[in-house]
């Protein structure tokens, strides 16, 4: 049996004559998570939802609460509250790239990671909805009380400023997200595979729907769409960015593209905040009947955070949770024969595999859990 | 997808700890702590190696109980 401790994904190589000639990508990840869920009121399981999850955590929350609210099929979140939500997204993605960025990137270089950097961004923003809803009710189907500090936003988003500063980037890197690629590639690492992209496109809703309700869990394990595997996460949206589409011109999509979109996107995220900070309002209560949720029906969510598309979709029999799906960014990344497996399968495999793969891994789901064997 | 998995630190060691989640147990740092950490405390896991944040420790048993009741029911058909 797998305990959550050991959650993850096991990534076995076969090399022969100095190629990687196989690609196995085994999911042990605790994914089965959603049965606790049932049984419990929508509003009960959009919370705990959001207290289960540690990364995407605000992702997680706010589309089980988008995913309830769906269920009412005319109901229209507030305007301050979606400028919210979008504003507490953006402050994940920042999290979660810069995060990344500080911790592994100077390790590509052979340098220790800029814990410093971490530090300030989590105390900016690992509990930004403080600053916006100080009950913590964020993620309340509807939205919760919004009443927002203005002088604790901007003292966040000023750190948010001091942590790009303590970033161990070649200078320059806020103008051109691309610069730090060539510092990348300079380690040798073998960045520049060639792997092409196949971006997720956009589902059309009801296809998605009904594919969820259809789904036995092999869906949700290991996702296709046409019969397809897809990527989702930076490059994905970032392909057209100048900075980006300008490395790929150059060094091709590989995975130093998949460096440099995440940059971008964590530029323009904390450039984002910074324009939509103006716009954050106070809102009370919102009108969504909170107790009077329709006691049967299924809402859907897609929610594009840091790492991904992310789907959650509910369905609420008697007014109890019946049936919980998350369909996470992970599961597409890592399908078995998903990009993961194509920045591996064929390549040289050179004095060390292993770390090829680690650098894989790192530049197309770095936060997931990765144990990985050559044979 | 990434649940918060709460550990528990067995002993520390300067900036080190070894924690212990379900039976498994590993040794990680707690430079990334805003906070002072002891003996007993729940801590958040990332990257495998670093302790992210403190849980409170009714948060962290109901989110332990929460996984034990996953691992009970095995592998469902839905997934996250």
């Amino acid at each position: 049996m797998i305990t959550p401790a050991q959650d993850g994904i096991r990534l076995c190589l076969g090399v022969r004559n100095g190629v990687i000639r196989d690609v196995d990508i085994q999911s042990r990840r605790l994914v089965s998570a959603t049965a606790p869920l049932l049984g419990r009121k929508p509003d009960q399981a959009a919370r705990l939802v959001a207290q289960l999850f540690s990364l995407c955590k605000l992702a997680q929350g706010l589309s089980a609460a988008q995913a309830i609210e769906a269920i009412t099929p005319d109901f229209v979140l507030s305007v301050p509250q979606q400028t919210a939500r979008r504003f507490l997204l953006l402050g994940e993605t920042v999290l979660e790239h810069g995060g990344r960025i500080a911790l592994d990137w100077p390790s590509l270089m052979g340098q220790q990671p800029c814990l410093t950097a971490v530090k300030v961004l989590r105390r900016a923003l690992g509990d930004l909805w403080r600053v916006l809803y100080p009950a913590g009710d964020w993620m309340v189907p509807g939205g919760g009380v919004l009443h927002i500090d203005q002088y604790g936003l901007h003292q966040r988003l000023s750190a948010i400023d001091d942590a790009f500063a303590a970033l161990a980037l070649p200078s320059g890197y806020t103008q051109n997200p691309g610069s730090p690629v060539a510092w990348l590639l300079s380690a040798g690492w073998g960045l520049d595979v060639s792997l092409g992209l196949t971006a997720l496109p956009d589902l059309p809703l009801a296809e998605l729907e009904a594919r969820l309700a259809a789904d036995d869990g092999r869906f949700l394990a290991q996702p296709d769409w046409q019969g397809q595997p897809f990527e989702t996460g930076p490059l994905a949206r970032k392909a057209d960015h100048p900075a980006v589409a300008a490395v790929i011109a150059r060094h091709g999509l590989g995975l130093a593209a998949r460096f440099a979109a995440r940059l971008a996107e964590l530029l323009d995220a904390a450039r984002e905040m910074r324009d939509l900070a103006a716009a954050l309002c106070n809102d009370a209560k919102s009108v969504f009947p909170a107790d009077l949720p329709p006691a049967d029906g299924v809402g859907l969510a897609v929610t594009e955070a840091a790492r991904g598309r992310l789907v959650h979709r509910v369905e609420v029999r008697g007014g109890l949770v019946a049936r919980y799906q998350i369909l996470a960014p992970t599961e597409w990344n890592f399908h078995p024969q998903g990009v993961l497996f194509q920045a591996l399968a064929g390549q040289a495999a050179g004095n060390d595999p292993a770390l090829l793969a680690r650098l894989a891994v790192a530049a197309l789901d770095p936060c997931v859990t990765c144990a990985i064997e050559v044979k | 997808m990434c649940m918060a998995i709460p550990s528990k630190i067995l002993s520390i060691d300067g900036e080190m700890a070894r924690v212990e989640c379900f039976g498994v147990e590993r040794v990680v740092s707690l430079m990334l702590l805003d906070e002072p950490a002891q003996v007993g405390d729940y801590v958040i896991i990332q990257s495998n190696s670093f302790a992210m944040e403190k849980v409170e420790p009714d948060a962290a048993r109901e989110a332990l109980d929460y996984l034990s009741q996953v691992l009970a029911e095995g592998e469902g058909a839905d997934r996250a």
